[in-house]
Formats: structure tokens, sequence, C-alpha cells
């Protein structure tokens, strides 16, 4: 555990309305809260401000209604994820979400950190896959918006606003997900470029064609200066389907200039390593930074080539990736711990020049060192006042996960 | 509603009790956005006091700003003279949203219709909240691209009223709806300020402002910029009828089609009432003797094209479908699209009026809740013609009456409340995508309890803090929830006199 926090009463509400009750009594007596599911992501963004009490939503792991034949699935928070994906499993459907992989993480704190992988190129993030949710606040009113049906406009959509929110707006305790059939069949392949850039605009020619693809990943595993990528393109769905889909993506690449194309073996398993490319690095480890940015396509090889430099100017192992359908990069990377200070500059460099078109820059993890340096999510212009009068109307003593989102 | 009634609320949500100077907010107004973008003679204003719902309210002035600047100058002044302001785009929404319920400034977004951006290699699109719908995807087709959220109104309807509603249309059933397609918003907010949530590019870190804005009914600010997610045009499209002599059999091919898994890009579903109203209009080719028929669309590769159109026929067919027919060409496509397109105004040439539910219930409820539907047309003695995204469970019943015979209106808007009722009932919902405004206001308690409606109130204030944007919309006043609105639908007979609103 890299936070610093004061140990904090924990309690683990066995249902809503005790979850209600109990979040009543510590608004009564000004006490803030942590909320928590298995703890998998407690090292995400900021660290934490000192809390009273600790809300767990261990024991909100019900099933709360499943009709394959709707398409639609409505469970309590506190389900780990891998058991809702085994549930839709055994009807052959599942939630088209596939962030890293940690072992007990729960349906609530994927949502509370929004978190996505590769295949949300075709399926969507969190906010396209959430129909409705029942949720606390901090002063234990419950409250629910959307529903169980797939299409809905009655009520303003609370339910998006819990999603990234780090759990600063209130507690969820039933979600509701509009859910897919498995596909019949994952392909993938996989192009060779002498430049991000060269990759980059191949990248963007594949999303902009009518193949669909489910994935474009971008992977530069060695950042020495000059060296090759690759990118790999995955498609799903019936297989006569993808394998067209597939023949015209490697022609796109090869007319992109790629060295050489192929298509990889099981491709489930290729992305499902893309998926978890944190995970090759042990994040709890007090030297870890990941940096995720957030660009248009066009944007994106610059920020990928300033988080090679940070990489770079790091000293120790680091891999840059990005999810070049999605306009999305990472930099997963051990700094030595003599340069950690020469990062900070780069950091707000990179930070700068993400802040067009509606980008950004994220410090998922970082070491303890920097956290005084930078804040984790930067600033979000002229609309953090909208931010403040939501957070105040939710949470207007601000009780939960204090410091998690420090502009508030 | 009674004066003591409407003058308490009015000082709960900070509007002027004083009376308005007409000449002079019509000289403040020109002020800002010049004579000619001002509305104000009563003969002008008429046109502008009704939507295509039951309701209607005639507005003080209508405004046609030409940039954000002058959006906030508006509302600026609305907050400093504590008057009411109502967004409006091309009018064809269905629930009331744009009608200005307590008159005051009703600001008309048919000025700020232009694109501002057409950002190809990123998939956006940035333009202003009047640009009409079908006008967007017809510009960026030379790319080909296209705006997903295709609702029947697309020739008129606007942008920024498919932000306000969250629209869907019969496209969205693989791809989603408005806020699916909506990455970034420019928005004046109740106290004047521009802000900017999103942008072009996603996941940005904070609260999803964009998710909360898009579907809030004008009720949280003025939209003012709207960029785009832009999607590739499909390689091919193949679109076909199955055809029917059972209803039931028809939902069933549906709940087949769904629980298979092989979506189509759209999955409508008409009964025979529907049917012979669209032939009549249309002469699209639809087979009047069909008790009912699915309209599918698939898109994709021509190989998967047909394999997926094989596997559909194949569900339908076990379902008990007599026949199938596909569109030999892009004009049979068409027309079979015209005539679905149009099933609305098509209705109004078989019955003087109709009144259109728009209700959601679980796919696999489609049988029985079509069936209820059918008792309750026998129930009030008034045909009912279904038209519908059954792909979605998304049903729009269409109760057809007469509003000249007494009491024909009001067994129409009861047959419509019994219907969304049962709705709700069934695990479903009061809207799919006409939105609540104000026809379903009173309706939201059959789905969300005091405390559900508490917390939106709340949000709904930590935006607009005096109570003067969008009023009487969406959120009902405590205490009012589930009273029939009889006296205001008493307007719909003007509905189908006025023109032929064909969304849907």
């Amino acid at each position: 555990m890299t936070l610093q926090e004061s140990n904090p009463q924990v309690v683990n509400p066995a249902s809503e309305l005790e979850a209600a009750q109990l979040f009543e009594e510590f608004s009564r007596e000004n006490l803030k809260v942590r909320l928590t599911g298995a703890g998998t992501k407690a090292n995400l963004g900021n660290p934490l401000g000192p809390c009273q009490r600790l809300v767990s939503t261990s024991q909100l792991t019900a099933l709360v209604d499943y009709q394959p034949e709707d398409l639609t699935i409505t469970v309590q928070v506190g389900l780990p994820f891998e058991r809702l994906q085994a549930i839709l499993g055994e009807q052959g459907q599942m939630l088209p979400l596939d962030p890293p992989e940690l072992a007990g993480q729960t349906i609530g704190g994927i949502l509370a950190t929004n978190r996505s992988g590769p295949r949300r190129l075709l399926y969507g993030t969190a906010r396209d896959l959430l129909i409705g949710c029942r949720f606390v606040l901090s002063d234990g009113s419950i409250g629910h918006s959307g529903g169980r049906v797939v299409k809905n406009v009655a009520g303003y959509d609370l339910h998006k606003l819990f999603i990234g929110s780090y759990g600063t707006l209130g507690l969820l305790t039933e979600v509701t997900f509009k859910v897919v059939p498995q596909p019949q069949y994952i392909g993938v392949g996989q192009a060779e470029f002498a430049s991000v850039e060269q990759a980059c605009q191949a990248a963007r020619l594949c999303a902009r064609s009518n193949l669909m693809p489910s994935a474009l990943e971008i992977v530069q595993e060695d950042i020495s200066p000059n060296t090759s990528c690759k990118l790999l393109f995955a498609a799903e769905g019936m297989q006569v389907a993808v394998d067209g889909q597939l023949a015209g993506l490697s022609e796109i690449c090869w007319k992109a200039g790629a060295a050489s194309v192929e298509l990889l073996e099981d491709g489930p398993t290729v992305l499902k390593a893309q998926s978890n490319l944190e995970n090759r690095f042990n994040t709890a480890e007090g030297n870890f930074l990941q940096i995720r940015v957030a660009s248009t396509l066009t944007g994106l090889p610059e920020v990928h080539a300033l988080l090679v430099e940070i990489g770079r100017v790091g000293g120790g192992e680091a891999q840059v990736v990005s999810r070049a359908g999605s306009g999305l990069a990472y930099l997963l990377a051990k700094p030595t711990t003599g340069n950690l200070e020469k990062l900070v500059p780069l950091i707000k460099k990179a930070r700068e020049a993400s802040r067009v078109d509606g980008g950004s820059l994220v410090i998922e993890r970082a070491p303890l060192e920097l956290w005084p340096q930078l804040d984790a999510w930067g600033e979000f212009g002229d609309a953090t006042d909208s931010m403040r009068a939501l957070k105040d109307a939710l949470d207007p003593r601000h009780l939960l996960n204090p410091d998690l989102l420090k502009w508030l | 509603m009674s004066v003591s009634e409407k003058e308490v609320t009015q000082a709960e949500t900070g509007a002027r009790t004083a009376p308005i100077d007409r000449e002079k907010l019509v000289r403040d107004m020109a002020a800002i956005v010049g004579t000619e973008g001002v509305l104000h003679k009563t003969y002008d204003l008429k046109l502008y006091e009704y939507d295509g719902s039951v309701d209607k309210h005639l507005p003080e002035v209508v405004v046609f700003p030409r940039t954000a600047e002058q959006v906030a100058r508006i509302v600026k002044y609305c907050n400093r003279e504590q008057l009411y302001y109502t967004a409006r785009g091309a009018g064809t929404g269905l629930s009331g949203g744009s009608i200005p319920l307590r008159g005051g400034i009703l600001v008309a977004f048919t000025r700020m219709n232009k694109i501002l951006e057409i950002d190809a290699e990123n998939l956006r699109a940035v333009v202003e909240p009047g640009l009409v719908n079908l006008h967007l995807s017809q510009a960026v087709a030379p790319y080909g691209l296209y705006f997903v959220p295709d609702p029947s109104s697309q020739k008129a309807c606007t942008i920024g009223g498919n932000v306000a509603e969250n629209s869907g249309g019969p496209h969205t059933l693989v791809y989603g709806v408005t806020t699916n397609h909506v990455t970034g918003l420019e928005v004046v907010t109740p106290d004047g300020e521009i802000r900017h949530y999103g942008g072009k590019a996603t996941d940005a870190p904070g609260y999803d402002m964009v998710g909360l804005f898009v579907g809030s009914e004008g009720t949280l600010g003025l939209v003012t910029k709207v960029i785009v997610k832009l999607t590739p045009l499909p390689p091919a499209v193949k679109t076909f009828l199955a055809i029917f002599d059972s209803v039931e059999k028809c939902s069933n091919a549906v709940s087949g089609i769904i629980r298979n898994g092989v979506i189509p890009a759209a999955l409508e579903m008409m009964d025979n009432l529907m049917i012979g109203a669209v032939e009549a209009s249309s002469h699209a080719g639809y087979p009047l003797d069909a008790a009912a028929v699915l309209l599918v669309e698939c898109e994709g590769l021509p190989d998967a094209l047909e394999q997926q159109a094989e596997t559909i026929e194949d569900i339908c067919r076990r379902e008990g479908a007599t026949e199938f027919r596909i569109a030999k060409d892009a004009a049979e496509r068409e027309a079979l699209w015209k005539g679905r397109k149009g099933a609305f105004g098509a209705v109004g040439r078989m019955s003087p009026d109709y009144y259109v539910v728009d209700g959601v219930v679980p796919r696999s409820k489609l049988p029985q809740v079509l069936a209820a539907v059918g008792d309750i047309s026998k129930k009030y003695n008034l045909p009912i013609a279904n038209v519908f995204h059954a792909g979605d469970g998304n049903l729009h019943p269409l109760v057809m009456f007469d509003g000249n015979k007494p009491g024909d209106l009001q067994k129409a808007v009861k047959a419509g409340e019994d219907i969304i009722r049962m709705c709700a009932e069934e695990g479903g919902t009061l809207s799919g995508e006409h939105g609540i405004g104000v026809e379903k206001r009173d309706m939201m308690c059959f789905i969300f309890n005091e405390d559900d409606l508490g917390i939106m109130r709340r949000v709904r204030q930590a935006f607009d803090t005096k109570g003067l944007c969008n009023p009487e919309k969406v959120i009902p006043t405590p205490g009012r929830c589930g009273e029939t609105r009889i006296a205001t639908a008493r307007k719909a007979q003007e509905t189908y006199e006025r023109e032929d609103m064909q969304a849907w």
C-alpha cells in the first residue's frame, strides 16, 4: 500500500439500506469516508486524504437480475468482474469491457475508475454499456437513474456521472448493463512500421475504413531512438466477416508502408495481453509510473513521442502503447529514482501539449515523491465550476474519497 | 393551476412577479441580436407556441442568436430581469420540451445552423446546434461518413434538439443513440457563462458533463456547439421484409433474433393497421393482408451480410413468417424506408387525430405487451396502430381518435397513459426517445420515487439556481406526480391540423 492514510474503521454494509443508514450516520458526524471494492485500484490517481471510515462493497455481491433474452444484466457493484463474465459466459454472452485483469476487482471499481481496454474501439466504454444504476449519496439518500431497458430517456442520466468519478459523488450499489453475444471469432493481425507516425497513419486509415476493426494498438516495446513499432489490428464477429475485415485491414497497412504484415494465431490471447500490459509491471511497487493521454487520432503521434521521451529520461524499463483508434496513449515505466526530478517538467510539458481538442494527460500511478509536485488530473479548464457545482449538490460536505479529485 | 399555486412556484423559482414591459424587452433583445433577430408580434409568436406535442404556450419574444456570446448575453439578461427562457431547435419534439410553458424568452437556434468543421481524419464534426440532422450526414457523405442517430424527423430536426432529447431513430440499434455519438459540447450555463465539456478527444478526467447534458431536455443550460462522432458508412446494406400472419409470431421473431445475437442495423415492426396507413400514402409495396411485418436492415461486408440475412430469415420462418421479400435495389429500399419514416403522417391521413405514445419494454416482453395494447384499444374503443423500433423494445402505438367527438380526446390520453403505465409495470420505461418534457412529467413517478426525483432536482438546481431555464419540464413538482394532464392535452386535436409532424 503506497497510500498514506489514517486508520479508518471498516464497515461492510450487507444491503443498500444499511449503506444508506451508515452514510446518514457518518454525515451527521461529519466523518470522511473512503469507498472501496476489492482495493485493486487503490493506488490510482492522487493519494487519498485521511478518512475516518472505510465503506467496502464486499458484501454487495448479488446477481440481481439477468435476462439473457433481453441482453441485460443487473448486479450489485461488489460482484467481482470475473464472476460477472462467468455468469454471462454460461449463456454465450459477455460485458464487452476488457480492462486490465486484476484478481478480485469489482464491477464498482471498474466503473468508478472508468477502466477500459483495446476492444473499446468496437464496443465503447462503460458509458456506452451502463444503462441504469442505484446509488447512495453521502447524506444517506438513495436514488436511481436509468433502468433495465436498452433505450431510455426518462430523467437525467445520473449513472454516467458515477463513471470515472472515483467514488466522489456517491456509492453505486446496483448497476444494469446491456451485454452482447460473445463473438464467434476474433482475429488479429500485426504490421511492422518504421515509425510511430507511419503506424498512426495506418491506424487512422483503418479507423476510417468501413472494416470496423475492434482494436488498433500501436506497441513500442523498445523506446530507444529509431526503433520500429508494430500495429496490431483486430476484428471480431462471424468468421466469414472477420476474414474479410482482416484482409482489408492488412491491405491498408501494406499501402501505408508496412515492412511486414501477418495474421497472428490465437487472437483472443493477443488482445488479452494488450488489456493486461500494466500487469507486466508490479504496479504496486513504489517506482511505477503510469500515464494516460487522451488525444485526437491526428494528435497521437506527438503525444506518443512525448511519452517515449519521458520513458527514456526516466532511464528504467518503459513501454509506450497507443490505442490508436481511440486516441489514447499509455506510458508504463519504472524510472530510476535519481531521474524522478527530471521527469516533472517533462510531464508538465506533455500535459500542456495534450491539452488541445479536449485532450488530457492523467497520471494514473506515480512514485510517491512525485505527487506533491503533480496532480493526477491536471486542470479542467472552464468545466471545473460545473463539476464543482455537481459535487456540491451530491456530496455537499465533501465527505467522500477526499482529495482524490483535488481540484474540487 | 390556481393563482395562489402559481405564485408559490414563481417565488420558489426566483422569476419576476412584476409585469414585463414588452417594448423594453424587445428593444433590449434587439440590442443583443439585432432587430431582425427578434419576433414579438402575436401573429409571429403564434408560430412558436407549439412543437410536435399537444401542449402550447406563447413566449413573450422569440430571439434568434447567431453566436454563443449572444446566447450568453440573453441568459444573463434573463437572470437580471428574472425572466424564464427556453431553447428551441426546429420544434419537432414530441413531448413539449421546447414550449415556453411560462412564457419568457424563446431562444430559437435556427440561425446557428453552420457546420463549423468536418474533421474526417479524427471522425469528428463540430456543428452549431441549429444544424438540421440530415444536413450533417449529407455533408459528410463525400468522406464516406455519417452521423448515426436518424430520427424520422431528420429532414427537419436539429442536432441541438437531438442533444437535448438524446434522440434515437431506427438505425441506433447497434450503434447507439445521440449520447453515444457526442464527445463535446459548448454550453451557456444558466448563470450565463460559456463552458466547454469534453472535446474531440474522449476520456476527459472529471465528471462526464457531456453524458449529463445529453438528454437533459434543455433544463441545465443552452447548447451552443456540438462535437459529434462520425461513423464510416457501411460497405453494403441489405433490406428486407418478413411477413407474418399474426402479431404474436412477429414479436416472437424479434425476441428470437435478439436472443440469437445476430443483431441487425435496424429491426422495425408494423402491424396491419399501420401497414394499411403506410401503404395508402407511400405505395412502397407493404403487404396489405399481413398481420404484421418486420422491416430488417443488415449492414456489413457482402459475404457476412448474406450469412446474417440467412440466419434472420431462418429465425423468422421458424417463428412462422409466411413470406420474405428482399429489396432488389436502392429504389425499393428507399421506398420501404420512406413508408416507415412517414408512418405518423400516414396515420394522420386515416384518422382525424392521433396521439403518439412512446414507451419501452424489455424485448422479451413484446408479445404480451402488444397483446395488452390490443386490449387497451378495445377498452377505450379506439383503434391503435403500432409501428416501432422492435429491436430496442421501443413501442410507438398511435392512438387514433376524433377530437370533435366529445370525450374522444380524453379517452385517447387515458389509453396512452394506460400503455405507459403498463410499460413501466413490465420493467420498461416512460420514453425511449421522445423525452419527458411536459407530456410525461407527471408520469415520472411511475418509475421514480420522490427520493429519486429529489436528487434530480438537486442536480438541476446545481446549474439552474434561479429556476428560469426551461421551467416546468421533466421533473414534476413535489406531490403533483401522477395527475393526468387532460387539460393541456385538450389541444391535441390541433396538432394534426397544423402540419404533418413526422418525427418519431
